[in-house]
Formats: structure tokens, C-alpha cells, sequence
């Protein structure tokens, strides 16, 4: 059974009366003529004028098909699918309702709102003729309840329904709706939404895709029973994980008021352990915004869970998690009582220059260096040492392994076969032999290059006035290979390869492959020594894997046979954080090992809506639009509802090319005849 | 050399009467030569006159210039012979012409003849006419009284279109009636079939006549400028036959080409002179032809 996608052009077929009426108006009349002799005209003239009768004939023939043609690939037919014809399986109506659960439903009155306008929206469907299907979606589309007849089913899902803590996404709701509804045989295919229409969650529609021609949108808007907006946080920022170095660290907020009222007198509080430790008041302007910052000391190691609230709703949720001092196992490959040929002096007075220093270092000769020596450490730094005893390098290896960090600064006492022996499996290359500079600007040094002021030891150095890198001089280097597997992240001025890194298991292997020492660099000497160096080991010790902060619906890594604790005390079987807060992981001691912060989305706090009008025009489909070509989702519409239907399209559009040749063939025939 | 500024074809075809057109063509036509190298050449001696540039030289009398040394051609009484018989076709398909203005093919032919005849006796050459269409309507014999003129040209007037072209039966039987060697000029629009035609003019030729056909046709039929089905109707025989111009025009021009090339080798095959004429063209070319061919005949 043949059926139209645009229908109304089918009024265009009275367009084909057009060449048989230009026809009629336009054709040569028969003259009469005297002519001397009719010798001429030989006995083809009856022929000829038969056969002129006959093109023109065939010609208003093609043309009256050529103007069906185009019609016929306007309106777009296709076959409709077995089903559909059968007319067995055909519903009458086909509706998926998309409600909407993020967090900005939560909002005074709208969460009973929601309930009831995602019932009322069943109310209609007949058992056993309509068919339906529900969506929950915040930032994600949730099928509750896929397209089926089971109305009961449905609404008894509906009423389950009930908002979150998520952010909004409108367009991959929809979107997910018209999946569902495609190659449904139904008389009517309807999407119903139900939501607040957030402004923030009509953002990321990119206007790429459009709902199917024969899906038609209805838009229940709901609002908040408590119209009057209130201060909520849009911004936060709080450290995830510290060393235990003394520093203050940073709390941010963010707030913004977005009344009309300008927001007087609004407290906004540090709390920490669940007891205020700071508190602001701030006036904000009406839609405007104003930053609030607390500075706190986290001098004692471990988790330090704590909330920023504004107001009595809004809270940002952090848990600053404290590492004590880094401990740091410098081996010394070249003991030597004048400092400045020592190898490790001027890497444990960078480490440690005084008692408010993060990282404990200490210093073990390469020769009486033992495993436990290793394990005991979070960095090792390898100065000018090349070789090392094997279970040394075990322990060293076991260290990488846990997510510990080695780091390598070879210099003239490493042997480069025995370095590569013994770390060529760990090193973030191997060594093939001492360089010296080249001369350059009137001396013989290299500086480093191509530094990648993207990796977290270097970003603090990519702003103006932050240290230059290239000022240290580099008289001597080893010349490296291997490195396909490493991540170059400094050069020398040669373009051979100074800094790099590997990651080996959990850990990172790092490699300056220059010794710091006097007679091979001045690095040591220079203002940017110190803070690569705690840069760098503070890289190597402490990474990525140690979150603290979550997104409300995240899976919070707890520990093998340890159990969550939600914010309300509760133990949770599931590890998904359900709800914002803090959570803690306990242990078989009872006492909480972990504590995780899980925040809710703050673009939630924004009550501005999209107009319904503004959706209905970005992804409905006007009658007779055609898929357009900025339409990659065609397939989600009419287009890939029924693939086989498309063929007869296709041969139209053909048959159509085809026409256009032939009647061009023919007329220009007919002309010159 | 004919001179074309002088003879206007749009004044000329308005010019009803024969008389005075032949005596604007002829004297236009005259006045456009130079020095008429075949003017007054005969046997008896007239008088002196000064050499001038253009004279042939075998009419210098080298005598006198022996005695005078100075070159003087020797001018005689005007005398001729020759007899001209202008044969015109006055069948049905002479009375064609494309559109209503201009001249139809009869009415080309008459003002031909007529231009001729004037011009022949102008040279003290004798000018018969004989008109024909299916049979020979008008014989008029030839001979050089002015007197004689107004006789051709009354014909030539009161000529119209009549039947059905058989040009060959007339040929034949002027042929037979024409007793004294002369030149003869067929003017027709040759609408018969070329064997018939071209084995009647060798008749003549076997009398010893001299032969120049001008086959007078329409600009219309030679262009065949008909774009519109049409129904035309044959002049001659009253045969109608529908007609699409567009498709059927290569096959008349073909059929046309071919028509005109059997005349044009049939009169080269006899030594006969042949000139085809559109009726949009000047009259004057035919006296160029004439000239031509009388030349050569001394």
C-alpha cells in the first residue's frame, strides 16, 4: 500500500493539465497555401507531418509525466510496511510520555505536580487499542517503561516517578522518545513532555535532528508552586586532594541570585565536620552573582569532608583529602662531601628547605639502598645512579606498581648498559651515551624546548612571570632511545629528547636525563629548580584514582569489603550515589575509611524556561518539510522509519532524471523537425 | 558592366508598362557599359572615328594610320541578321509568387522579354515572341520595326497565368515552325521533367539555333520560407497535400538542388546557356546574358 509523506503536494498533480493546456493554446494552426508544384514534397509529407503529430503528441505525453514525476518525488511515497498494511497491528494512537526528573524539579510543589500531569497523561489511552511508553530523563533518557499496551503497568511506573538531583537534558529526551516511536504502526504517534522546560537543559540541543514528520510534540509545561526564586550556588571549587604541607588551601562559591529582589544579608557557611568553621554575609544584586571564598588549613592528614551552604537549601558538598608528608628516598649514586659534587645535595635541599616542606626526604647511598628502603617511600629519586641491587629494583618496580613514582637524573657515574639493565624495563627510556652541547650564542649549552606546559608538572610554569624553563643550561646529557612507549615532555635545543615520563602500573616513571650537578647543568642553582622539582614529585605521588568529589547518579569507588554510608546514616547496598551529600565508605572496623562528596548539577539552580513554541520550532516538523540535509537523525524520522519504503522514491526520483532526458531528447528532435 | 545603382528591382517592379520599362532597364543598362564594343559593327561602312580606349584593334584601320599615323576604327551601318525568339512560359505555376507584393514569375519573365526584346531591336536585331502553356497561345514572328515592339509588348502585357506546364509539346512544335537560324531564349520556370524539356531545346539545337534557358523561380520556392503545417495547393493541378515546413524542408531543398543540377547539366550536355533567376534579383543579368551570348555569336 502506497502512502505519502507530504501529501499536500499531491494538490500539484493539477500542474500536469499545464503542457496539454500550453499545448492547446500554442499549436500551429493549419495554413493554406498556394504553391507552384507539389513536386517536390515527394510522397514523405504525409509521413513527416504524421510523425511531427505523433512527437508532439508523445512529447505533451512526457511532459504530462515528467510534471507527475515531480510531483510524486515531492510528495514522497513509500510502501508502507507489511504491518502497517495488514492494519492488524496498527494502534490508534502511539504516545510516549518524557518526564522530566533532574534536580530542578525538586522545587517547591512541582514533584507532586509531576506525578500527576505524567498520569494525566495516560488518562486518555484505551487498553488494549493505544499503546504507550514513559521516560524519565535528567541529563540521561530513561526508558521506565518501553512502548507496549499494558497501560496498568505503565501508570503504576508513573507513579514511582519522582525528581533527582541531575541536570536536564530536554533534546536527548525527545530524541530518545522518537527512537521509540520509530516504525511503530500507529495512526497517531504522539510525544508528550513534561518539565519545567529549563532554559539550561534546552542548551545542549545543537539543532541537528528533528522529530519524525508523523510524530507530533505536546508540551506540558509545569511550574514551581513557589514561583519566588531563591540564591543557589552555580559555581564550586575545593580541593580534592592536599599534601600535608601547611598551605591554606581555597573553598569557592559561587552564588547567584536569580529574583528580581536583590538578596540581602545572605549567609553563606564553611562547614567542616558538620559544624560551621566560617561564615559570610554577601549581598548579591538582583541576577547577578557574588564569589565567596573561604581560606582553611588542613594540618592534619586524612579525609576532611565539609559543606559550603548558602542559605538554608543550597550546599556544596567537598571532601579535602589530606596526604601526610610525601615521603621521598633519594639514592645517591655519587656521595661526595663538597656539595657542589654530590649528587643528591641540591636535590634534597630543593625537597626540603625547610620544616614546612611537604615531602620527608632522605638520602641512601646506591650501595647500601635496601628494598625496604623502597617501600617505604612514595618517590624515589635515582641521582646519577646507575645501577642498583636487584631486589632494589624489585622494590622499585613494586613501588611503580602501587601508583608510587621513580624519578630518574642520570649523570656521569651511570654506566648506560648497566642502567639499562637494570631499569630499561622501568625507565622511561635507555641510555646510548653522554652528549656535550653543542656551541651556541657563545657557549656550550643547550636549553630545554618544546615543553608541555599542558602536563600538571609544567602547567604551573605556561603563564607569564611563572618561572622560565629555558633559562637552565645543560652542558651535558645523555642521548637517549627507546622512548616509543614514553611521553616526551621537554626537549633540548638539539631536539633530542630531556624530560620524560612513563606510566608503569599505577605509577609513573619520570627521566631528566641530565644529572644535577655543577659541571653538567645549573639547573640546580636556578629559581625554577625548586618548584619542578616539587612539582614533579608531587606529580609522581600523588595523581588521579584518589577522587573525592562526585556527580549525584555516579558509582563511588568503595573498597572491596567495605559498605557505603549515605547522608542520611543509612547503609546503601548499591555503591550509586543517589542523592547530594557526603557518603563514607566503612570499614569491617566500623569506623569510615573514605568519605566521598557528591554534589548535585548546579545549572539547576537556574528557574530560567525555554518558551514551549521555541522547542515546537526547533524539532517539529512543519507539514511538507523535507528531511533537510542538516538533518543527520533523518533516520530517527520518516526517512529510516520503514527503509524499504524509500526504493519507490528512489525509482521515482529516476524515473523522473529519466523523463527529463527523454522529453529534452525529444523536443530538441521535435525542434529541429 | 552592369551598373546596379542605376536599376532599381523595387522601382522597376512598379513599373507597369513594358514599354517604358524596357526603355529604363535598356537605357539604364546602356548607360552603365562603357563604350559598346558591340555596337554598329557590320558590313556596310559608315564613317571615322577617332580610336579610343576599349576599341578592339581588329577595327583598326591600319591604312589610314599608315598615311595619318594615327588610329581610326571604322564604324558601319548597323545590320543584322539574327533573329531572337523569346519563348516565355505563361502556365499556372508562373502566376506563383510568395507574397502579395512583388512579381510573379510570369510577370518576371514578361518584364525579361520585354527588357530584351527592346534591347534587340535597339541593336537592329530582329525579336520574336512566342507564349505557350500547355499549347502556344501567342507567336509573334521576329522582326525589328519599333512598330514590331509594341506588338511584343502588348502580348507581354496581356499575358496570364494559364494550365498545366508541358513545356516540351510547345518546344517541339516551334522547333518545327521555326525556319530561320537564330537565338533562341527560353524563359520558364522549367516545371516539367528536365529529360522532356532539355530533349525539346535539342531540337532547337539541332536546327542550329542557339539555346539560353532562364529559369525564373520564386525567391519562395527557392527558400522555401514556410515554418507552420500547411495545406498547400498545387497551382497547376489543383492537388492539396498537408505539409510540416520543419520537417519536410531538407527534402525539398533536396529535391529542388537536384531538380535545378539535371536543367543545369542537361542545357551544359546541349551547349545551350542557362541562368537561373530568383524574382527578388535585377533584370539585368538577363541582358548581360544576352549580350553574351550575342557576342559570340560575332
Amino acid at each position: 500500500m502506497i502512502s505519502f509523506t507530504n501529501s499536500s503536494f499531491l494538490y500539484a498533480l493539477a500542474g500536469a493539465a499545464v503542457p496539454i493546456l500550453i499545448h492547446l493554446f500554442t499549436r500551429d494552426r493549419v495554413k493554406r497555401a498556394a504553391f507552384s508544384t507539389l513536386r517536390f514534397f515527394a510522397k514523405g509529407a504525409k509521413l513527416v507531418v504524421r510523425r511531427k503529430k505523433f512527437q508532439e503528441a508523445f512529447l505533451i505525453a512526457l511532459r504530462v509525466l515528467l510534471v507527475a514525476l515531480l510531483v510524486s518525488v515531492f510528495a514522497r511515497p513509500y510502501f508502507k510496511t507489511k504491518n502497517a498494511a495488514a492494519g492488524a497491528d496498527v494502534v490508534q494512537t502511539a504516545r510516549v510520555v518524557v518526564t522530566d526528573v533532574s534536580g530542578s524539579m525538586r522545587r517547591a510543589g512541582m514533584a507532586e505536580a509531576l506525578k500527576k500531569e505524567t498520569l494525566g497523561a495516560f488518562e486518555s489511552l484505551k487498553e488494549g487499542e493505544d499503546k504507550a511508553a514513559l521516560i524519565a530523563f535528567d541529563e540521561t533518557a530513561n526508558v521506565r517503561e518501553p512502548l507496549g499496551g499494558n497501560l496498568a503497568q505503565i501508570k503504576a511506573a508513573a507513579v514511582a516517578i519522582a525528581p533527582g538531583y541531575g541536570s536536564t537534558d530536554l533534546s536527548a529526551a525527545l530524541r530518545k522518545a522518537n527512537e521509540l516511536l520509530r516504525g511503530v504502526a500507529a495512526k497517531r504517534k504522539e510525544v508528550v513532555l513534561i518539565s519545567d522546560l529549563s532554559r539550561e537543559g534546552w542548551r545542549p540541543f545543537k539543532g541537528d535532528w528533528k522529530l519524525a514528520a508523523d510524530v507530533q510534540l505536546t508540551l506540558r509545561p509545569l511550574n514551581p508552586a513557589d514561583t519566588r526564586s531563591r540564591p543557589a550556588i552555580v559555581e564550586a571549587s575545593a580541593p580534592g586532594a592536599l599534601v600535608l604541607d601547611g598551605q591554606p588551601s581555597s573553598i569557592a562559591v559561587r552564588v547567584a541570585n536569580f529574583s528580581d529582589e536583590p538578596c540581602n544579608d545572605l549567609e553563606v557557611a564553611l562547614e567542616l565536620g558538620g559544624s560551621k568553621a566560617d561564615s559570610q554575609k554577601v549581598n548579591i544584586r538582583p541576577h547577578g552573582t557574588a564569589a565567596v571564598r573561604f581560606r582553611h588549613v588542613f594540618d592534619t592528614p586524612g579525609d576532611h569532608p565539609g559543606a559550603v551552604k548558602a542559605g538554608k537549601e543550597e550546599a556544596f558538598y567537598f571532601n579535602a583529602r589530606t596526604l601526610p608528608r610525601i615521603p621521598v628516598l633519594i639514592i645517591n649514586g655519587r656521595p661526595s662531601a663538597n656539595p657542589q659534587e654530590d649528587a643528591a645535595f641540591f636535590v634534597a635541599k630543593a625537597l626540603s628547605p625547610g620544616e614546612g616542606s611537604p615531602f620527608a626526604p632522605r638520602i641512601v647511598t646506591a650501595d647500601k639502598v635496601s628494598p625496604k628502603d623502597v617501600s617505604a617511600a612514595g618517590v624515589v629519586i635515582l641521582a646519577d645512579a646507575g645501577a642498583v641491587p636487584g631486589p632494589v629494583a624489585d622494590a622499585l618496580d613494586g613501588l611503580l606498581q602501587r601508583g608510587g613514582g621513580v624519578l630518574f637524573l642520570p649523570g656521569g657515574q651511570v654506566k648506560a648498559e648497566a642502567f639499562n639493565t637494570a631499569f630499561g624495563a622501568m625507565a622511561p627510556c635507555k641510555l646510548r651515551q653522554i652528549l656535550t652541547a653543542r656551541p651556541a650564542n657563545g657557549e656550550n649549552a643547550e636549553s630545554l624546548t618544546r615543553i608541555d606546559f599542558e602536563h600538571p608538572v609544567f602547567e604551573a610554569f605556561s603563564q607569564p612571570h611563572h618561572g622560565d624553563l629555558t633559562l637552565p643550561k645543560f652542558a651535558k646529557y645523555w642521548e637517549t632511545t627507546d622512548t616509543q612507549r614514553s611521553r616526551v615532555l621537554a626537549r633540548f635545543g638539539d631536539g633530542r629528547p630531556a624530560i620524560l615520563e612513563r606510566g608503569i602500573g599505577k605509577g609513573v616513571a619520570m627521566a631528566l636525563v641530565s644529572a644535577v650537578e655543577s659541571d653538567w647543568t645549573d639547573f640546580a642553582t636556578r629559581s625554577v629548580f625548586l618548584p619542578t622539582l616539587h612539582q614533579m614529585a608531587r606529580y609522581l605521588a600523588v595523581r588521579g584514582g584518589q577522587r573525592t568529589a562526585f556527580a549525584c547518579g555516579e558509582s563511588l569507588p568503595v573498597p572491596d569489603g567495605e559498605t557505603l554510608r549515605d547522608p542520611a546514616g543509612k547503609t546503601s547496598a548499591e555503591n550509586v550515589a543517589a542523592q547530594p551529600g557526603l557518603y563514607a565508605a566503612i570499614g569491617k572496623e566500623g569506623k569510615p575509611d573514605f568519605c566521598y562528596a557528591v554534589n548535585g548539577s548546579f545549572a539547576e539552580g537556574d528557574p530560567a524556561t525555554v518558551a514551549p513554541g521555541e522547542i515546537q520550532a526547533a524539532i517539529g516538523r512543519a507539514p511538507g518539510e523535507m528531511l533537510g540535509g542538516v538533518d543527520p537523525d533523518a533516520g530517527l524520522c520518516a526517512a529510516e522509519e520503514d527503509r524499504p519504503k524509500d526504493s519507490l522514491w528512489w525509482v521515482l526520483l529516476c524515473g523522473l532524471v529519466l523523463a527529463s532526458m527523454a522529453e529534452l531528447a525529444v523536443s530538441n528532435k521535435t525542434l529541429r523537425h | 558592366m552592369p551598373n546596379p545603382g542605376a536599376l532599381d528591382f523595387n522601382v522597376l517592379a512598379r513599373i507597369d508598362s513594358m514599354q517604358l520599362l524596357a526603355k529604363v532597364v535598356v537605357e539604364g543598362f546602356v548607360l552603365g557599359l562603357h563604350r559598346s564594343p558591340y555596337r554598329g559593327f557590320s558590313v556596310e561602312f559608315a564613317e571615322y572615328r577617332q580610336y579610343a580606349q576599349g576599341d578592339e584593334v581588329k577595327h583598326v584601320d591600319w591604312k589610314v594610320y599608315g598615311k595619318t599615323d594615327r588610329y581610326y576604327i571604322k564604324q558601319f551601318e548597323e545590320e543584322t541578321n539574327l533573329a531572337c525568339y523569346l519563348i516565355v512560359d505563361a502556365s499556372a505555376s508562373m502566376g506563383y509568387r510568395t507574397g502579395p507584393e512583388g512579381m510573379t514569375k510570369l510577370q518576371y519573365a514578361s518584364r525579361i522579354a520585354a527588357c530584351l526584346s527592346y534591347f534587340m531591336v535597339r541593336q537592329r536585331d530582329a525579336a520574336g515572341l512566342m507564349i505557350f502553356d500547355t499549347k502556344i497561345r501567342t507567336v509573334l514572328p521576329p522582326r525589328m520595326r519599333q512598330t514590331h515592339l509594341k506588338h511584343i509588348f502588348a502580348a507581354l502585357e496581356t499575358a496570364e497565368p494559364g494550365g498545366e506546364t508541358d513545356i516540351s509539346q510547345p518546344l517541339h512544335q516551334l522547333a518545327d515552325g521555326l525556319k530561320r537560324k537564330g537565338l533562341v531564349i527560353l524563359i520558364s520556370d522549367l516545371l516539367d521533367e528536365p529529360e522532356q524539356v532539355i530533349s525539346a531545346l535539342q531540337h532547337f539545337r539541332f536546327q542550329g539555333h542557339e539555346v539560353i534557358v532562364f529559369q525564373v523561380m520564386d525567391n519562395g520556392e527557392l527558400t522555401f520560407p514556410f515554418n507552420t503545417i500547411t495545406e498547400f495547393t498545387d497551382l497547376e493541378t489543383g492537388q492539396k497535400t498537408l505539409v510540416s515546413p520543419e520537417g519536410m524542408k531538407p527534402v525539398y531543398m533536396e529535391e529542388l538542388r537536384r531538380f535545378l543540377a539535371a536543367y543545369e547539366k542537361g542545357c551544359a550536355g546541349i551547349h545551350a546557356d542557362y541562368k537561373l533567376f530568383d524574382t527578388s534579383n535585377p533584370l539585368e543579368i538577363a541582358l548581360s546574358e544576352y549580350l553574351y551570348r550575342r557576342s559570340r555569336m560575332g
